[in-house]
C-alpha cells in the first residue's frame, strides 16, 4: 500500500487518530504540491537521531549475544516477576494517580483565587523539580529516623516503628507525587473549559447534580482523565530513580534490572531485549489506548 | 399550564454594587414581556432571579399568585434559551429537547415522542438523531426553544435570543419566535439590549436603567410616548428639543425649561422657507443629506446650536435641500409632538406600568 492510497477519502480512521495524523504527516512529505514540506524535515531528522539509531543499535545489541537474548530473558524468572512488578506498579500507581488527580482539579476549580494560585505553584514547582531530588526528600521523610520518625516523636509517638524505607508500600507516596502534575494538568484545562451556561441549563431544566454531573461535567472531564491517566501509566512503565532509591534491590523495575544487567552482570544483550520488549509493550499499551480513547487527539 | 409572573418589589446586590433596585412587574398569561436596556441594567439579573439561578435580597417572585422565591431552579419549571443556547454537545438534537423530561424521570418512549413533536413545532422535524454540532446557527437556536418549551413550562425565558445569529436570520427568528410563543400560549420574558428585537416581538416593552424599570408600556405606545428623555432616545432616534414656558427657544436666560419635546425624524418635513412660520418649524443650515436606500437621512444644524435629524421616504423631494444652504424642517401635525415634563412636574414621576 502506497502512502497515497491511505489518504484517499474514505479511510476509516477518524481525523485526529493518531494513524490519521501520521497518514497526513506522510502525505504531507510526499505530496509535490507541498511547498512547505521541508518543515517537516527537522523533526523526521531529530526523531531518526534521536530514536531510530538508539532503536537499532539496541536491535543490533540484543542479537549480538552468544545465544537468544530475547528467549533468555523469558527465562529469567527474575525479568518475568520485574515484568509483573513494573506494570501492577504502574497501574496501582496510575488509579491512584488519577484519583488524587480528580480531587485536586476540583480543589483547584473551586478554591477561591489566593488558594489556587498556592495549589498551582506547588503543583508546578514540584513538576520542575528533578524527580532525583524529589525521590530523594522522600527518602529522607521515610529513612527509620527520617522525618517521619522525627515528626511522629514530636506528637509523642516515637514508639512507632517506621516500615517504609525500602518497601513496597514506601515507593507509591514518592511515585504519586511525581506523577500527580500529569494527572492535574489535563484535567484542569478541561475543568476550566466547561460551559457554565451549560451547567445553569442543566439545573434550570431540573437536573439534579448527578445528572448534572454526568450530562455536563462528566463528558468534558472523562477524555482528559483518560490522557492523563495513559500519560502517567506509559511514563511508570519506565520509573527507575524513585524504586531504586525507595523501593531497595527486592522491589526491582523492569528500568532497574536493566541497569543491573548491563552495569552489573555484563549482559548488554540482555539488557537490549529487556529494553525492547520494555518499549514494545508501551507502544501496544498505548496504540491500545489510542484506538479505544483517542488519546491523541487531547494531545494534538 | 402557563402563569401570570408577578415581581414584587424585587432588589438584588452582587458585591456592593445594587443591581436591581426594587423592581416590580406584571405579566399576564400569555404576554409577552421584553425587558430592553443597555448592559449593566438589571435585565439579565431580573431573568435569573426569575429562573431561581440569582438568590434576591428582598421581595417576591410569583408564579399565579403564588410565592416561588424559595423555591430550587429544578423545581420551578421554566423554560430558559440561554445566550450560548448551552445545547448539551454529546446528546443528539432529540436527547437535548427531551433533557426536561430525562430530569424528570420520565420513561424513554414519552421523551422521544414529545422530542418528536416539540421539534415538529420549531419546524426542524426529522432532526432528533443529529448532533449540535452539525447544525447551523438558527437550527440551534430552534432546538434551544424547543427544549425549553418541550417540558409545558410555566414561563419561557429568552436571554438575548438572537445575540449569536447573523441580521438577516435574526429578523425572520424574531417573527418565527413570537409566533410560536403565540401557538404555545406561553408567558414569555425575553431579555434583549436591540430595541428592534424588543418591538417586534414583544406585547409590552420594560425599559430597564441602573437596576430600574423607566417605562413599560406596549411597543407604539413606548415609542409614541415615552416618559422620559432616556427612554425617547433609547428607543429609536429622536430630536429632543427643550421648552422654555412652552415655547421653543428661550426669551431671555430668565425662563424656566417646563418640558422637552419629542419629535421623531420621520415626523419632520422640508417645507419652503417662504413659508408662513408655524409652531413646530425650525430654521437651520443642512449638513448632511444622505441616501439610505429606504429612505433619505438629513441633518441640519439649528440657529441655537443643536442638530435636527429628519428621514424622509426615498421617494421624496431633496432638491430643497442643499449642504451648507438654508432650509426648514417642520412638524406639520402637533398631534406628533409628544411633550416629556420633567419629573417635578408630574405627580407620577415614571409612568411604571402605564396602560397596554
Amino acid at each position: 500500500m502506497t502512502l497515497r492510497q491511505t489518504t484517499e477519502p474514505g479511510a476509516t480512521t477518524a481525523p485526529g487518530s493518531a494513524r490519521a495524523r501520521l497518514t497526513r504527516f506522510a502525505a504531507a512529505l510526499s505530496s509535490p504540491s507541498s511547498e512547505r514540506r521541508w518543515l517537516l524535515w527537522p523533526p523526521l531528522a531529530f526523531f531518526a537521531v534521536m530514536l531510530g539509531i538508539p532503536m537499532v543499535a539496541l536491535v543490533v545489541t540484543a542479537l549480538s549475544g552468544e545465544g537468544n537474548a530475547f528467549a533468555e530473558i523469558f527465562q529469567l524468572n527474575v525479568f518475568v516477576s520485574a515484568l509483573i512488578r513494573t506494570f501492577v506498579l504502574a497501574l496501582i500507581v496510575t488509579a491512584v494517580t488519577v484519583v488524587f488527580g480528580l480531587i485536586y482539579s476540583v480543589g483547584l476549580a473551586v478554591a477561591p483565587s489566593w488558594l489556587k494560585w498556592i495549589l498551582l505553584a506547588w503543583l508546578f514547582l514540584s513538576l520542575w523539580t528533578s524527580v532525583m531530588v524529589r525521590s530523594f526528600g522522600w527518602m529522607l521523610i521515610e529513612l527509620p529516623l527520617g522525618a517521619l520518625h522525627w515528626f511522629l516523636s514530636l506528637i509523642g509517638l516515637s514508639e512507632v516503628k517506621i516500615e517504609l524505607y525500602q518497601t513496597t508500600v514506601g515507593m507509591y507516596p514518592a511515585m504519586i507525587a511525581v506523577m500527580l502534575p500529569f494527572a492535574v494538568l489535563p484535567v484542569v484545562a478541561a475543568i476550566e473549559s466547561l460551559d457554565r451556561e451549560q451547567l445553569r441549563a442543566a439545573v434550570v431544566y431540573g437536573a439534579g447534580p448527578l445528572l448534572a454531573i454526568r450530562t455536563v461535567v462528566l463528558p468534558v472531564v472523562r477524555p482528559a482523565l483518560i490522557s492523563g491517566g495513559v500519560l502517567v501509566f506509559v511514563m511508570s512503565l519506565g520509573f527507575y530513580v524513585t524504586p531504586l532509591l525507595l523501593g531497595g534491590p527486592s522491589n526491582m523495575t523492569i528500568s532497574g534490572l536493566i541497569n543491573t544487567q548491563l552495569n552489573t552482570a555484563n549482559r548488554p544483550d540482555l539488557a537490549a531485549a529487556m529494553s525492547i520488549v520494555l518499549v514494545a509493550a508501551t507502544m501496544l499499551i498505548y496504540l491500545v489506548a489510542d484506538r479505544l480513547f483517542k488519546v491523541s487527539e487531547r494531545w494534538g | 399550564m402557563t402563569v401570570a409572573l408577578d415581581i414584587d418589589d424585587v432588589r438584588v446586590t452582587l458585591g456592593h454594587n445594587e443591581v436591581l433596585k426594587g423592581v416590580s412587574l406584571s405579566v399576564q398569561p400569555g404576554e409577552f414581556v421584553t425587558l430592553l436596556g443597555a448592559s449593566g441594567s438589571g435585565k439579565s439579573t431580573l431573568l435569573n432571579v426569575i429562573a431561581g439561578l440569582q438568590k434576591i435580597d428582598s421581595g417576591h417572585v410569583l408564579f399565579d399568585g403564588e410565592n416561588v422565591e424559595r423555591r430550587s431552579p429544578q423545581k420551578r419549571n421554566v423554560g430558559f434559551v440561554f445566550q450560548s443556547y448551552a445545547l448539551f454537545p454529546h446528546m443528539t438534537v432529540g436527547e437535548n429537547v427531551s433533557f426536561p423530561l430525562l430530569a424528570a424521570r420520565r420513561p424513554a418512549k414519552e421523551r422521544a415522542a414529545v422530542a418528536r413533536e416539540t421539534l415538529e413545532l420549531v419546524q426542524l422535524g426529522g432532526m432528533a438523531d443529529r448532533e449540535p454540532a452539525s447544525l447551523s446557527g438558527g437550527q440551534r437556536q430552534r432546538v434551544a426553544l424547543a427544549r425549553a418549551i418541550a417540558a409545558n413550562p410555566r414561563v419561557l425565558l429568552l436571554d438575548e435570543p438572537m445575540a449569536a445569529l447573523d441580521k438577516q436570520l435574526r429578523e425572520h427568528m424574531q417573527v418565527e419566535i413570537k409566533s410560536i410563543q403565540r401557538r404555545v400560549g406561553i408567558t414569555t420574558i425575553a431579555v434583549t439590549h436591540d430595541q428592534t428585537e424588543a418591538l417586534t416581538m414583544s406585547d409590552r416593552v420594560a425599559i430597564m436603567h441602573d437596576g430600574c424599570f423607566v417605562q413599560m408600556a406596549a411597543p407604539t405606545e413606548l415609542y409614541r410616548h415615552p416618559a422620559t428623555e432616556y427612554v425617547a432616545k433609547f428607543l429609536g432616534e429622536a430630536n429632543l428639543v427643550p421648552l422654555y414656558d412652552g415655547r421653543i427657544l428661550p426669551v431671555d436666560g430668565e425662563e424656566q425649561k417646563t418640558g422637552t419635546a419629542v419629535i421623531r425624524p420621520e415626523d419632520l418635513e422640508v417645507l419652503p422657507l417662504d413659508a408662513p412660520a408655524m409652531a413646530w418649524s425650525f430654521d437651520g443650515i443642512v449638513r448632511v443629506v444622505s441616501f439610505q436606500g429606504d429612505r433619505f437621512r438629513i441633518e441640519m444644524d439649528t440657529s441655537d446650536g443643536r442638530v435636527l435629524v429628519c428621514t424622509l421616504p426615498s421617494t421624496a423631494d431633496v432638491s430643497l435641500l442643499v449642504p451648507g444652504l438654508p432650509a426648514r424642517l417642520a412638524c406639520t401635525d402637533p398631534e406628533r409632538v409628544h411633550i416629556i415634563f420633567p419629573p417635578e412636574i408630574l405627580a407620577q414621576p415614571l409612568a411604571v406600568g402605564s396602560a397596554v
